[in-house]
């Protein structure tokens, strides 16, 4: 096992890491965010139709 | 911004702007446990020793999938909730869960090509693990779009019900029946495997002790966005009770 690992160093793969978390970051903030959008779209319907409601009495 | 009482919506319900404080609490503990997870994944687990940094894609891409099965599995439940009861709710959990579950087995099958590139040379192969993987996300994504489909909303529910119960036999394949296959090179990081995958790696105690965090962090990455997108869906019924209710008046 000893002589495995000196005759095979360990990879430098701190690139691939960067990308990888990268990848998830975007993914799992971009889900996030559109969930906010859709939230905030909906709460502005909301409140456009309530006013509208309360102008037809 | 006060509590509005909306009388006569199938989604019947009381729902303020502001989030509740259960929730809000749980968002900020989740986002800790986020923190923690990252320091866990970076600083506390070990380097691998034959694939060095890049195997610490494996605490959140191995997390991403369970709490994805776990989110498909909720499904299954509220789909059997629904066809029982017949209640609006449980359709929301229902198809709520189908697109956060979505979204985090997107982050596992966009993650893992990622360490593929490096552990197999390239960063997707027909593999039966992967194409399982694949079709599974083909068959919830198809999910969302076909329910899109359908105007009436009790045909869309019961149609959400059996095919969230129905499309679960992809998550079972996905996760178990590709452990009986031996031609498979995925590495199978949690649980038994008849396969010898390409990018084994031994678990010593802090990168096991780091998987496990990271499981239950996505649990509660799970339920975090699970409880904002069922808000979510009974806003978009507000939305839609008060529109019906004011064309009804004009016309």
């Amino acid at each position: 096992m000893l002589a495995a690992i000196i005759q095979n160093p360990t990879p430098d793969t701190v690139s691939y890491l960067i990308i990888g978390y990268v990848i998830i970051g975007v993914v799992g903030l971009g889900y996030v965010i559109t969930l906010l959008i859709r939230q905030n779209n909906l709460r502005r319907d909301l409140e456009m139709l309530k006013r509208l409601e309360e102008e037809e009495g | 911004m006060s509590a509005t009482v909306v009388e006569g919506s199938p989604a019947t319900t009381v729902t303020t702007h502001r989030p509740p404080l259960a929730l809000t609490v749980l968002t900020v503990f989740t986002a800790l446990m986020l923190l923690a997870a990252s320091y866990m994944a970076f600083l506390y687990a070990p380097t691998e020793l034959t694939m060095g940094a890049v195997q610490r894609i494996f605490y959140f891409h191995v997390g991403a999938a369970w709490a994805g099965a776990l989110a498909f599995l909720v499904t299954v439940v509220a789909g059997v909730a629904y066809l029982i009861t017949g209640k609006r709710s449980w359709d929301i959990v229902g198809f709520s869960s189908v697109e956060v579950g979505l979204a985090l087995v997107t982050i596992t099958l966009a993650s893992g090509p990622v360490w593929a590139q490096f552990a197999w040379g390239k960063p997707w192969t027909w593999d039966p693990k992967l194409t399982a993987a694949a079709v599974m996300w083909l068959s919830y994504a198809a999910y969302l779009m076909l329910r899109q489909g359908i105007e009436d909303q009790r045909r869309q529910a019961r149609f959400g019900a059996v095919y969230g119960i129905v499309a679960f036999a992809s998550v079972m394949v996905t996760y178990v029946g590709v452990r009986f296959i031996t031609a498979t090179i995925h590495p199978a990081v949690v649980g038994p495997s008849a396969s010898t995958g390409q990018g084994d790696f031994g678990m010593a105690p802090r990168i096991r002790n780091a998987m496990i965090f990271s499981f239950l962090t996505f649990t509660f990455v799970f339920a975090t966005l699970l409880w904002h997108r069922i808000r979510l869906a009974h806003l978009t019924d507000r939305v839609a009770l008060l529109k019906a209710r004011l064309l009804s008046r004009l016309g």
